[in-house]
């Protein structure tokens, strides 16, 4: 409260919705692939038809959300890391607050991470639409 | 906040917690779909639900270990809601990990709708959900009226809720890997079910028996017993705040909170809190009032007056209701009139008790701070509301666009040849009068600010004339072209969007008007201006509704 709005952890240049843009990505991935899924199996290749084109463009979901993840994820590492101090970063202090969002950040993109390898794990198993 | 209280300790990887919430929440999205494996659903969607159903297993399990490690970490405190709370997570955790396993497509094609799966749903929902709420209901009692609920009837009643729990579905794994289908109360007596499925129904009156004990306990009159002692559980938490019994004003001063914990970690803090040491300590004009605050330092940045008690919202919910619950059994004159009721009584309750214009611009909260007392746009809690509510509304909205692709996607012809509805005209025609009255309704905002009370009016009136004109057009494009909803499902989502936007266009018509009421009786002002505001936004909402039904409902058939 008494630092300057330029300062990092001024509350002016916090926000809550960073805090959600992995699992947010986790979910346009999740329904990309659906809809990929989808639409190849039952427009593209039919219902006994290979993957092969929604397996490249679900791959290339994967990497794209993975890197994303991977930028929102350091971003919190890097809030998470201000400064000198150690979790749980639950002290009464404009830095701690953001020290707190920049882990729960990083937790969020972690598990985003493990959810959206989950979901391409599906065009490993499978070959074709059936 | 069961936990952390009997543990004595704050809980153990707050952010671990978060994580657990925010997780649990998405990740939810991804997994319904587990709930019709055998629904013939291509394999590959299967996967990917699959998918999403086994990882929401990690924010889950995060949680567990945290209230395991609180527990272990603190100095525990045996207590009743502790007891109903440890028989929640025991539940909870076996059902847990018979959920991990008909989360995998190929053992739910064999578990589905046996007794296995009817096991597992009620070890999730009892443990999840059952327990911690009467774990809650023993916790939380004495701030209704001050008065603790018998810790000897909850005693005997958790320990024959857990066993009949427990006797009722433990054998329902095994009935149902046996293969006894559920919803079928009568088969052949050579089934090996019999001694099973005997057991679960002795299980199943013993549940009862708990249960109603807790219902007598709840209702029965507690006139003669003393009251609570204040913060009874020794709790850290602001909800103990209040005495026991309560107040009619509630807390005496809204204090500063510095901890998670302020009343383990805060010296003096009940005492400062009741002696008025804190924010807005007296209500001098007796109006009702709260602080609201920046979202993460929590910062005062308005004192905001709140309308008193009344049955007006009771009124509003028991006629909306109506209209929905009328609606269900055909009563149409009954549920449009409920409808209107309903109409009216929001209508009253929002004249009466929002955005009231303050008797003067700021005022001393205490503490040596002066706080507005009228905010609009982003930065007032209506705008928020309104935000949210719409957020929602869009969930459900694309939710309905995603059906019509659905269809699409597994029928060989969608929309069908022989469908010639609902045209490209009216859907067009719709669409230029409701994004008219939406632009009509920013330049209203806009000339409200300005004080040209003669353009905003005018502005208003033509906005209110589009708005029900457009709604009138979705609707004319199925009408004109003959599109019978029972005939196809393809009709049949064409009218349900239609019938969606025109829907909201009425509603947006209704808020045109109010506002246009507001600033006549002078409750709208050039500065006062959250009615229209908040109406802005919502009409932001409907020009995406409409551009998107018009581009699915009458370009998507042309494109094809």
């Amino acid at each position: 409260m008494s630092e300057p709005s330029h300062h990092p952890t001024h509350e002016s240049r916090q926000s809550l919705w960073r805090l959600i843009v992995s699992p947010t990505i986790w979910a346009a991935h999740f329904l990309l692939s659906y809809i990929t899924a989808a639409i190849w199996c039952e427009k593209v290749a039919g219902r006994d038809g290979p993957l092969t084109g929604a397996r490249v463009a679900i791959a290339i979901y994967t990497v794209v959300a993975l890197v994303g993840i991977a930028i929102n994820g350091w971003g919190g590492w890097r809030r998470h890391s201000y400064g000198a101090g150690e979790v749980p970063h639950d002290a009464d202090t404009p830095e701690d607050r953001h020290r707190f969002l920049g882990f729960a950040t990083l937790l969020l993109a972690a598990l985003s991470a493990i959810a959206v390898l989950f979901a391409a794990l599906v065009v490993i198993f499978f070959n074709d639409c059936r | 906040m069961i936990v952390p209280t009997f543990a004595r300790r704050p809980i153990v990887g707050y952010g671990w917690i978060v994580l657990a919430a925010v997780g649990t929440g998405f990740l939810s999205f991804g997994l319904w779909v587990h709930h019709m494996f055998t629904t013939g659903l291509p394999g590959i969607s299967l996967g990917l639900f699959s998918a999403a159903s086994e990882a929401v297993a990690i924010p889950t399990g995060v949680q567990i270990f945290c209230f395991i490690a609180t527990l272990a970490a603190g100095r525990y405190t045996h207590s009743l809601p502790m007891l109903y709370t440890f028989g929640g997570l025991a539940a909870f955790i076996l059902g847990g990990l018979t959920g991990v396993m008909v989360a995998l497509a190929p053992f739910d094609f064999q578990a589905h709708d046996s007794h296995f799966v009817v096991s597992h749903l009620h070890y999730v929902l009892i443990g999840g959900s059952v327990f911690p709420i009467i774990a809650g209901c023993y916790y939380f009692f004495p701030l209704i009226n001050g008065k603790k609920l018998s810790d000897r009837l909850g005693r005997i009643a958790f320990w024959i809720l857990f066993t009949g729990f427990n006797v009722t579905f433990l054998p329902m794994h095994f009935t149902g890997l046996r293969g006894m289908p559920r919803r079928v109360f009568t088969y052949p007596a050579d089934m090996g079910f019999d001694v099973l499925n005997l057991v679960s129904s002795i299980g199943a009156g013993l549940l009862g028996i708990g249960f109603l004990i807790i219902v007598w306990d709840l209702v029965r009159p507690k006139k003669r017993e003393p009251f609570a002692p204040r913060n009874l559980w020794k709790a850290g938490t602001l909800e103990w705040m209040p005495q026991m019994p309560a107040e009619p004003w509630g807390v005496r001063s809204i204090p500063e909170i510095d901890s998670r914990y302020p009343l383990w970690d805060q010296p003096n803090f009940l005492r400062d809190v009741d002696e008025g040491r804190f924010y807005l300590p007296d209500a001098e004009e007796g109006k009702r009032e709260t602080l609201v605050t920046s979202v993460i330092d929590a910062r005062p940045v308005q004192c905001l007056r709140l309308p008193g008690p009344s049955f007006i919202p009771a009124v509003a919910a028991i006629t909306l209701g109506g209209f929905f619950i009328l609606g269900t059994f055909y009563f149409w004159n009954l549920a449009l009139l409920s409808t209107v009721l309903a109409i009216g009584a929001i209508w009253y309750w929002l004249w009466v008790g929002t955005a009231v214009v303050p008797e003067k611009a700021e005022k001393d909260v205490g503490l040596g701070l002066k706080l507005p007392l009228y905010v609009s746009g982003p930065d007032s809690v209506g705008w928020w509301a309104m935000f949210i509510t719409m957020l929602a509304m869009m969930t459900a909205f694309v939710s309905l666009v995603f059906a019509y692709f659905f269809y699409w996607t597994i029928h060989e012809d969608f929309p069908p040849a022989s469908a010639r509805g609902p045209g490209v005209f009216w859907p067009c025609v719709a669409g230029a009068f409701l994004l008219g009255s939406w632009a009509l309704t920013l330049l209203a905002r806009r000339w409200n600010i300005m004080d040209r009370a003669g353009l905003f009016c005018g502005a208003i009136i033509v906005a209110i004339g589009l708005a029900l004109a457009g709604g009138a057009a979705i609707l004319a494009g199925p009408f004109y072209t003959g599109l019978d909803p029972k005939s196809h499902v393809y009709a049949s989502i064409v009218w349900l969007l239609a019938i969606w936007c025109a829907l909201h266009a009425a509603v947006g018509a209704l808020m045109q008007l109010y506002c246009l009421a507001r600033r006549v009786a002078g409750c709208m002002t050039v500065r006062h201006d959250i009615d229209i505001t908040n109406v802005a936004l919502f009409w932001h909402f409907v020009a995406v509704t409409i551009v998107i039904t018009v581009a699915v409902i009458a370009g998507f058939p042309l494109a094809k």
